[in-house]
């Protein structure tokens, strides 16, 4: 941990993953700090998915160093306290499709107890969190059963419930409606401004205008562009057909 | 680790798929003995015990790949990867769950068993729910362990069975043997050697899969 | 890679394995002396045992360069577990064949369950079922430690199979098939050709092996080659 500057939420060296015999990232570094949110763009395959999943220590960097909240995750295994402190929110829901909603928070209150300031119980916690993301009135539907939209809700109740300093966020925008995305969009503003790191994958460029401090963009493995404001939508979409020759 | 083994008894108390299905299979199973092997010549001791034992074995294999399934299926095992728990505890946990599935499933077919197949001139003693215990607890060790490989993979249902099956010939080996003999009143100093065995595989592998569980879980 | 190392792959290990391959061979069917009993059949022996011990001892090296493999992700080290559970899924495969050729003769019988036979089926199921992980695990890199964790477990099962096989069973019947103290392995010219033909088992073993490892290492720099290709 270093003295004076804020100390980063992640810092990322060299990090390399090959799966099988293709290199999907080649030499990325990426450092986060408090209070930034930072978009990541890129084309499919350029590997955000997989930078977000090492971030978050659901897979392992084939080579590379990773540290995060200044402890080592790569090589070395990240321990309980750095865990509890990352809010991850993927493709898949993670969510167990045969408990209800209730149910599902309240499991992830009780994993997540051990590095949870505070004593509110799991009940009141998942509670809490489903009143958060306007699901109370579906608490004890089958989770198989809610629509798509409802789903990712829960989700980011799941991500988002321990509060975690570092938010970790794969196109959560999908299947939201106007409402919900105007909610995400408020947990992520209040997270950042209570010194929180957030890490987006988009491809929204209008949403990532008013909400990202950083944009980053991932063309083959590497990092091909991180800029600092983000530049308005114009001049990014432009940047990036220049560094992709897609749009976004 | 007992959170993940209420979750998942709660999974299966709201649908009760599990059990069910199990249960189901193993009656099954049995009337197919019943019907290809000659009933009145299975009375000896150690044709129950190795019907008994295969028959748990085969719809416990359904069990087993169930409870992995459900956790792949909408990423709940990557969200237990992700939590802040020692990850060893995550295959303890679903080894309970799976070993008191499993139990419940021995416990009852036992006596089924024996009333279906015929009981005449046994007398069973205390060693035997033991010998159950002892059995199950190794079948759920080593399943959990070879479900979780199994069910990466596209041809889980089959090759789940690949895994675990030449894995527990020593514990079937024993199980069999100790069943049959305390089915007629052996004691626990002539089975002494195969309880013995029986509980080391247990301790064996239960330890193996908790400390290879981080490996698993790795991508 | 290393001088070294290609001379001993390319020169020293064939060539050794086929002189003592050859001088097994000559001492198994021409020097030594027939057994009283058993006659000529007998001779398998010779082949059957060690290939029995080399097919154990192959699963040892699984676990082994399993362990190695999950400390340091050394590919090499996987490429090896994965050639080393293939010879020795082959050896056992010999083993259970070899054993009825001699069996039927002698015994009378193809199969029986006793302790050494049965141990040699499980173990070759326990094979299969390392090699069928890997097979039909697909292209993710995660199988890789997957078939690690399973080529240790099944280390760790197989003491536990002679165990309890050896409760069951009883022992498996001595080469020796009668009282007579003067049958069996009596002559030291026995003793030798036993010794000649292990080593020469032992070095092609691991000849097959370093080929079979080279193999692999070749596979997976093709096919690295042509995912550069279909991108460019």
């Amino acid at each position: 941990m270093q003295s004076g500057a804020a100390a980063s939420l992640v810092e990322a060296r060299g990090l390399k993953k090959a799966f099988g015999l293709s290199m999907v990232l080649r030499d990325v570094h990426v450092d986060v700090f408090p209070g930034e949110v930072v978009a990541v763009l890129g084309p499919n395959g350029a590997g955000k998915s997989t930078l977000l999943r090492i971030l978050g220590c659901i897979a392992r960097a084939s080579a590379g160093t990773l540290a995060l909240f200044g402890t080592d995750c790569h090589p070395g295994r990240p321990g309980a306290d750095v865990l509890g402190r990352i809010g991850f929110l993927g493709h898949e829901a993670m969510l167990y499709e045969d408990l209800t909603p209730r149910q599902n928070l309240e499991l992830f209150a009780r994993l997540y107890r051990g590095v949870r300031a505070g004593d509110a119980t799991p009940e009141d916690l998942a509670r809490a969190s489903l009143a958060r993301v306007g699901l109370t009135h579906a608490q004890e539907r089958a989770t198989r059963a809610l629509s798509r939209g409802m789903l990712q809700r829960l989700a980011i109740a799941r991500a988002t419930q321990h509060e975690p300093p570092l938010l970790l966020l794969d196109e959560p925008f999908t299947a939201l409606d106007e409402s919900g995305v105007d909610l995400l969009s408020e947990i992520i503003r209040r997270r950042a401004a209570s010194g929180a790191g957030v890490v987006l994958i988009t491809h929204d460029l209008a949403r990532l205008s008013g909400l990202a401090t950083r944009v980053v963009v991932l063309v083959g493995g590497r990092v091909a562009y991180d800029a600092s404001p983000v530049p308005p939508a114009g001049d990014l979409a432009r940047d990036y057909r220049r560094l992709t020759g897609l749009a976004v | 680790m007992w959170t993940i083994v209420r979750k998942d008894l709660a999974i299966e108390l709201r649908t009760g798929e599990m059990a069910s299905s199990m249960f189901l299979l193993a009656l099954l199973i049995i009337i197919v003995f019943a019907f290809t092997l000659e009933p009145e010549r299975l009375i000896a001791p150690e044709f129950l015990a190795g019907l008994s034992w295969t028959t748990l074995l085969v719809a416990g294999t359904l069990a087993l790949n169930r409870s992995f399934v459900l956790e792949r299926e909408a990423g709940g095992l990557t969200a237990l990867a992700l939590a802040p728990i020692d990850r060893g505890s995550i295959y303890l946990g679903k080894a309970i769950g799976n070993f008191l599935l499993l139990l419940i499933a021995g416990l009852v077919l036992l006596p089924l068993i024996a009333i279906l197949l015929g009981t005449r001139g046994l007398s069973p003693t205390w060693l035997l729910p033991v010998v159950v215990v002892l059995g199950v607890l190794g079948i759920a060790a080593i399943g959990t362990l070879c479900a979780a490989m199994a069910s990466r993979t596209r041809a889980r249902e089959v090759l789940l069975p690949i895994l675990m099956f030449p894995l527990l010939a020593p514990l079937l080996i024993a199980a069999t043997r100790t069943t049959a003999g305390a089915l007629v009143g052996e004691s626990a100093s002539d089975l002494q050697s195969w309880l013995l065995m029986l509980g080391g595989f247990d301790i064996v592998f239960a330890t193996a899969g908790w400390l290879s569980f981080d490996f698993l879980l790795d991508e | 890679m290393s001088e070294s190392r290609r001379t001993w792959q390319d020169v020293i290990l064939p060539w050794s394995t086929f002189v003592s391959m050859l001088a097994a061979i000559v001492m198994v069917f021409l020097l030594a002396p027939s057994e009283r009993d058993q006659g000529i059949v007998q001779r398998i022996f010779y082949f059957h045992v060690n290939l029995a011990w080399m097919a154990f001892g192959g699963f040892a090296l699984v676990a082994g360069t399993s362990i190695w493999f999950l400390r340091t992700g050394s590919r090499r080290a996987d490429r090896l577990a994965h050639a080393n559970a293939e010879v020795g899924m082959l050896f056992t495969t010999l083993v259970l064949v070899t054993g009825p050729i001699w069996a039927r003769p002698i015994w009378g019988v193809w199969w029986t369950w006793d302790p050494r036979l049965t141990m040699t089926v499980v173990l070759w199921a326990i094979y299969a079922a390392y090699l069928m992980l890997r097979r039909l695990g697909g292209e993710d890199d995660t199988i890789l430690r997957y078939a690690a964790v399973l080529g240790i477990v099944g280390s760790l099962d197989i003491p536990l199979l002679i165990l309890a096989v050896r409760l069951w069973r009883g022992v498996h019947p001595a080469v020796m098939l009668s009282d007579d103290p003067d049958a069996g392995l009596k002559d030291p010219l026995m003793g030798w050709t036993l010794l000649v033909s292990g080593i020469a088992l032992a070095l092609l073993f691991t000849w097959l092996v370093s080929l079979r490892a080279r193999l692999l290492a070749v596979d997976e720099t093709v096919a690295a080659m042509h995912l550069e290709g279909a991108r460019s």
